[in-house]
């Protein structure tokens, strides 16, 4: 059974999973797809995650741009959220940039716990409820969040910082941003992995603490980089059993390197399903790389497939 | 310069690279090589995969080191003419034993059961980094080991590692103390008293217009760490000498995708302006192109097709010799590409620095046997027994 995407109205949606996954190849793919479903998409990509060529796009800047029709796309860098958030506090400029002029400060606030998270949500908060002449500016927030090791402290933020600003401004928009995330009908969660061990076992972890440890809204997982199926099982047996000259042939050679990945990362799928008792989201294994000319609209369409797919 | 001879002339080999290419398994492989050559080899590894820390005997976090047994060895047809220990990184654990052991006896549970040091052991970039340099220290000053080979944490860019004990060191910055101690707790700050004063000021107004009431916290557990700055700028330093010793060998390990490609080549042009010249890289994951079957053909022609059809005859017939075809000219494609993009990045890497090229198995590499198994294409051969 193919799982559904649970994608309705959701205002926010943060693309997450270990390093090198695919995680910026999903989030473009998914921002195609929300675009072309008539959407009013904002991509964004936090610390330089590697979205803007995906888009068709080099070099994104803070400022939110038109990259297609329906989709635009920003960078959001922690260094500059910072900035802004000290610049808001003080009504000097001077002392905002006398503060930020010091490592020993820039250092103790990228130490501080949850503080340079949380100026990112509150980034991404800004932009979900941004309004243009009444008017909401984005339908959907799409973010390239980094690779779940720092993920995890960004979505666990406002309870990491909760401890320490109960009250105070600090603690109104920690408020805010802890219900938008909690929220099933505004936020989803997307966890992509691929079919390996390692890249499993990360999500399997993060899948318990989202849900678990933090209750938020995720989504099936996404296997992104799944080998396609080429032949059917007769065959696959048939090449197993072949021997002589014919084994070694180069097209058999590669046949049979197919045939096991593919194995393998099946193997893995399992794993993620048992463990999590959930279907799973599944994307090919692109041979060109999801850059090449279509591979991110293959990518969009699979996806918006399992969107708009009945439950 | 073969991989072999770095191996021999270095005691210390670092293994660093993205995320996902191969750093753990390498350095494992090379640290196996090392044991098997007659080395008393130790490696230090990081979050390795499940069945490859039991195949180092690594059952548990924090269990120091392990000497795999020659029982186990033979088991796997290996016997090595030195031995291999196995040790994984701690970093919760290693904060507090270097608290434990530095900090003066009166401030130790302060410090442990401080919030923001229990944050800061667990989540502060670098920290995890600059622990596994720490260990690395202490294996180096053991004296048990002849060839230690470190396991790096999977960062985007590798150079998080390296720069790992300057940012430390920025961190632990007497500034900091200067000003966030000094405003809230010592008496010594008349020498800096107008920036002291501004700082204890904007900090209260940050702490006020915020409401973050953790700076007070923050403060304190500078002040109870202070008597450990000392101490760790010696470790600093030391972790920068060994670090850039003549007989530390830095070793990237890079898959052939474009992405990671190009960060290993920002890694390596970044690499000698920090002084710590790449001195080897490992290609991993490649897909190596299939050579033609038969020479002179056109690979994938009607009349390669009918040649298949023929040699497989009775047991695939045409259609599927068609997809065998077309399966072909995807995996050849994508060997291509690597094999273009590697000889790109092979040319802008200093000269004389060995690039080997290491199949993607079909299979994981977990147990000693499979990463004996990559020794022939770490090292053209394998291991003397
Ligand atoms: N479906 C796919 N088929 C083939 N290759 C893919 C696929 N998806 C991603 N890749 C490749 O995998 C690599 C990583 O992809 P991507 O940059 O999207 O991952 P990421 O999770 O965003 O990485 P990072 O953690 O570094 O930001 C890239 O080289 C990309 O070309
Ligand atoms: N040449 C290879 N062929 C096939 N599989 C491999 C190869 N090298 C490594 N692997 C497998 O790839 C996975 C990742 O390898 P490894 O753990 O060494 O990567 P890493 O760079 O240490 O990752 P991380 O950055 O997460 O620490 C493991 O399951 C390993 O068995
Ligand atoms: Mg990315
Ligand atoms: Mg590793």
């Amino acid at each position: 059974m193919p799982a559904r995407l649970p994608l309705a109205a959701q205002r926010l949606v943060i693309v997450t999973g270990k390093g090198g996954v695919g995680k910026s190849a999903v989030t473009a793919a998914l921002a195609r797809a929300l675009a072309g479903a008539g959407r009013r998409v904002l991509a964004v990509e936090v610390a330089h995650g590697g979205l803007g060529p995906l888009l068709g796009f080099d070099g994104l800047k803070a400022t939110p741009r038109l990259v297609a029709p329906r989709l635009q796309a920003a960078t959001l860098e922690p260094d500059d959220a910072l900035a802004d958030f000290v610049h808001g506090v003080f009504r000097f400029g001077m002392f905002a940039r006398r503060l930020l002029e010091s490592t020993s400060f820039q250092v103790l606030a990228a130490a501080a716990p949850g503080l340079p998270e949380f100026l990112v949500l509150h980034r991404l908060l800004g932009w979900v409820e941004e309004r243009h002449l009444g008017r909401r500016a984005y339908d959907v927030v799409l973010v390239d969040a980094p690779a779940s090791g720092h993920s995890l402290p960004l979505l666990a933020a406002p309870r990491t910082l909760g401890t320490f600003a109960r009250i105070g401004p600090v603690a109104q928009v920690l408020r805010r941003v802890d219900e938008l995330l909690g929220d099933a009908t505004r936020t989803l969660v997307c966890l992509v992995t691929t079919p390996e061990e390692l890249a499993v076992r990360e999500t399997i972890e993060l899948h318990g603490e989202l849900v678990g440890r933090l209750g938020l809204p995720v989504a099936p997982p996404i296997v992104n980089a799944l080998p396609p199926r080429r032949f059917g099982p007769d065959d696959e047996a048939a090449l197993a059993r072949l021997e002589g000259a014919a084994a070694g042939h180069p097209w058999v050679l590669a046949a049979r390197h197919q045939v096991e990945h593919r194995r393998r990362a099946l193997a893995q799928v399992a794993t993620l399903r048992r463990a999590l008792r959930t279907p799973v989201i599944r994307l090919p294994f692109l041979f060109a790389g999801p850059e090449a000319a279509g591979g991110v609209a293959r990518l969009a369409s699979d996806l918006a497939a399992a969107a708009t797919r009945a439950a | 310069m073969t991989l072999a001879d770095l191996v021999a002339r270095h005691q210390i080999v670092i293994s660093a690279g993205s995320g996902g290419v191969g750093k753990t398994t390498v350095a494992a492989s090379l640290a196996l090589w090392g044991a098997l050559e007659g080395r008393r080899a130790v490696v230090l590894t990081i979050d390795p995969a499940r069945r490859l820390a039991t195949s180092l005997g690594l059952e548990s976090l924090g269990s120091g080191e392990r000497t795999i047994s020659a029982e186990v060895f033979r088991a796997q047809g290996l016997a090595p003419r030195g031995t291999l220990a196995a040790m994984m990184l701690d970093q919760k654990g290693a904060w507090d034993a270097l608290v434990e052991r530095h900090a003066p006896p009166e401030a130790r549970d302060r410090i442990l059961t401080n919030r923001f040091y229990q944050h800061l052991s667990q989540s502060f970039a670098g920290s995890y980094e600059y622990m596994a340099i720490e260990q690395l220290c202490a294996l180096a000053e053991s004296g048990r080991y002849d060839l230690i080979v470190v396991d790096t944490p999977p960062t985007r860019h590798a150079l998080d590692f390296l720069e790992a004990p300057r940012r430390i060191a920025d961190f632990l910055d007497r500034k900091i103390i200067k000003w966030f101690v000094r405003p809230y707790f010592s008496a010594g700050w008349s020498a800096l008293r107008a920036m002291n004063r501004t700082a204890g000021f904007l900090l209260r107004r940050l702490e006020q217009a915020t409401g973050i009431a953790a700076l007070a916290e923050i403060s304190d557990f500078f002040s109870s760490m202070s008597g450990l700055f000392e101490n760790f700028q010696t470790r600093i330093d030391r972790a920068h000498e060994i670090l850039r010793a003549p007989g530390t060998a830095l070793v990237l390990v890079s898959s052939p995708e474009e992405q990671v490609l190009g960060d290993a080549e920002y890694l390596s042009s970044k690499m000698s302006a920090l002084r710590m010249p790449l001195k080897g890289v490992v290609l991993n994951r490649v897909h190596a192109e299939f050579r033609p079957g038969r020479r002179g053909r056109d690979e994938i022609g009607p009349e390669e097709l009918e040649h298949v059809s023929a040699l497989l005859g009775q047991t695939i017939g045409a259609a599927e010799a068609g997809e065998l075809a077309a399966n072909f000219v995807d995996y050849q494609a994508l060997a291509r590409g690597e094999s273009l993009r590697i000889e790109q990045f092979r040319g802008g890497l200093p000269r004389g620095v060995p690039v080997v090229n290491v199949p993607n198995f079909s299979r994981d590499v977990h147990d000693l046997a499979s990463l004996a198994g990559m020794h022939t294409h770490l090292f053209g051969t394998r291991a003397a027994a």
